[in-house]
């Protein structure tokens, strides 16, 4: 869990050219608003990014809209898709 | 002409809440045509009673009255003119009166369609286009702009089984709605409203992934993040949300835009389909770049074709 949240903030760092480095990135901080602040194209590369690099399509966006809350959200998402696939 | 009282008001099908009357409904027209509740009512009566000819000639004075009194959108209209045609201010005035007069026109149309849909006849060019778009269950992004009369279009797609969500920012919701409350045939159009949250982004992949037509315009930046596009000869902003969108749901995208014609004339065309794709590690922007280009080509076309119907009456080169 902790190599993919590590591998997590390094590719969002580098897909969304987000200006910081992937250490500094709170595992549980929001994505939107206050947190990392992405914004509506940065969510949309998101999933984009999990498709391309993770296989992981979302298909209910419920689960989409569970996931997105934080960097550790994503990853515990990914996990349990894996799991289930 | 036979616009009767009875045609303007009455139901056309079953859809319950869509209809009443227009004229019940006009209490919420708060948009921003000038006149308010008043104006809109003299122009219902004149439609009533004398058709669309009627109220095409009540345009006239109406159209020279914005010229006169409504300074934001006659030097909109002028700064339009002016890099369409690189002409004097005065032929540039004189155009902005033509122009309202052309607006007009298509709203006094849109109550005319409403009422009575089988008097207007739509030619249509690219549709199949769409529909073999929507038969793939991927979803379709239907990108059009302030031109023509958009809703045309629309109840082009409301006869079929599909359901179409219409974007639209915050705010302009009410007016949207009460639009398309006003076309008792568009059943299977929803508003989604959207405020550029990424919420919102979610929210639209979804009703992609049911299978559904996400409409929007291509010529308004919500807000988001856009890219600087030669129009008519100097950049403006466009909004990147819509490609982003397609390619997140990995729907395709079709440009369309519709154009009145003439007397009881509209014509539609829809672009070939495309598949826009997010590529990573290059410069941010620059990846949908492309599709913005290809959109505001496009509309280009659209604009040198029929000049007096673009309807964006603000700064249009200055939004951010």
């Amino acid at each position: 869990m902790e190599d993919l949240i590590k591998d997590l903030k390094r590719r969002l760092v580098a897909n969304l050219q987000l200006d910081r480095s992937p250490d500094e990135i709170d595992t549980d901080a929001p994505l939107f608003d206050e947190g990392l602040g992405l914004d509506s194209l940065d969510v949309l590369e998101l999933v984009v990014m999990l498709d391309r690099d993770y296989g992981i399509e979302i298909v209910n966006m419920d689960e989409g809209k569970k996931a997105f809350v934080s960097v550790r959200g994503i990853a515990e998402y990914i996990t349990a898709k894996k799991a289930s696939s | 002409m036979k616009l009767q009282g009875e045609d303007l008001g009455k139901p056309r099908d079953e859809s319950p809440p869509a209809s009443k009357t227009v004229l019940a409904k006009s209490h919420a027209w708060t948009g921003r045509s000038g006149g308010g509740y008043f104006g809109y009512w003299i122009f219902i009566m004149v439609l009533r009673v004398l058709g669309l000819w009627g109220a095409y000639l009540l345009l006239v004075p109406v159209s020279f009255y914005f010229v006169l009194f409504a300074p934001g959108y006659r030097k909109a209209s002028m700064e339009y003119w002016r890099r369409q045609y690189q002409r004097s201010p005065l032929l540039c005035l004189i155009y902005a009166y033509r122009h309202f007069y052309s607006f007009g026109q298509v709203l006094v149309d849109r109550v005319g369609i409403a009422a009575n849909p089988e008097r207007f006849q739509v030619e249509e060019e690219g549709l199949s286009h769409i529909l073999a778009a929507i038969n793939e269950k991927k979803g379709l992004v239907l990108l059009g702009a302030h031109v023509g009369g958009w809703e045309v279009a629309m109840s082009f797609l409301a006869k079929r089984n599909v359901v179409v969500n219409v974007v639209m920012f915050e705010g302009e919701e009410a007016k949207v709605r009460q639009l398309l409350e006003k076309n008792v045939r568009l059943g299977q159009v929803q508003l989604l409203s959207v405020s550029g949250s990424p919420e919102d982004s979610l929210t639209a992949i979804a009703a992609l992934k049911r299978g559904e037509v996400v409409a929007m315009h291509g010529d308004r930046t919500l807000g988001g993040r856009t890219v600087k596009v030669p129009f008519l000869g100097a950049p403006a902003a466009f909004p990147l949300w819509p490609y982003a969108l397609a390619a997140a749901a990995k729907s395709p995208l079709i440009h369309t835009f519709a154009a009145r014609k003439g007397m009881y004339r509209y014509g539609f065309k829809a672009w070939p389909v495309i598949h826009p794709r997010l590529e990573r590690s290059e410069g941010k922007n620059e990846p949908l770049r492309e599709y913005a280009e290809s959109f505001v080509s496009h509309l280009e076309e659209f604009v040198k074709d029929f000049p007096f119907q673009w309807f964006n009456f603000y700064s249009f080169w200055k939004q951010e």
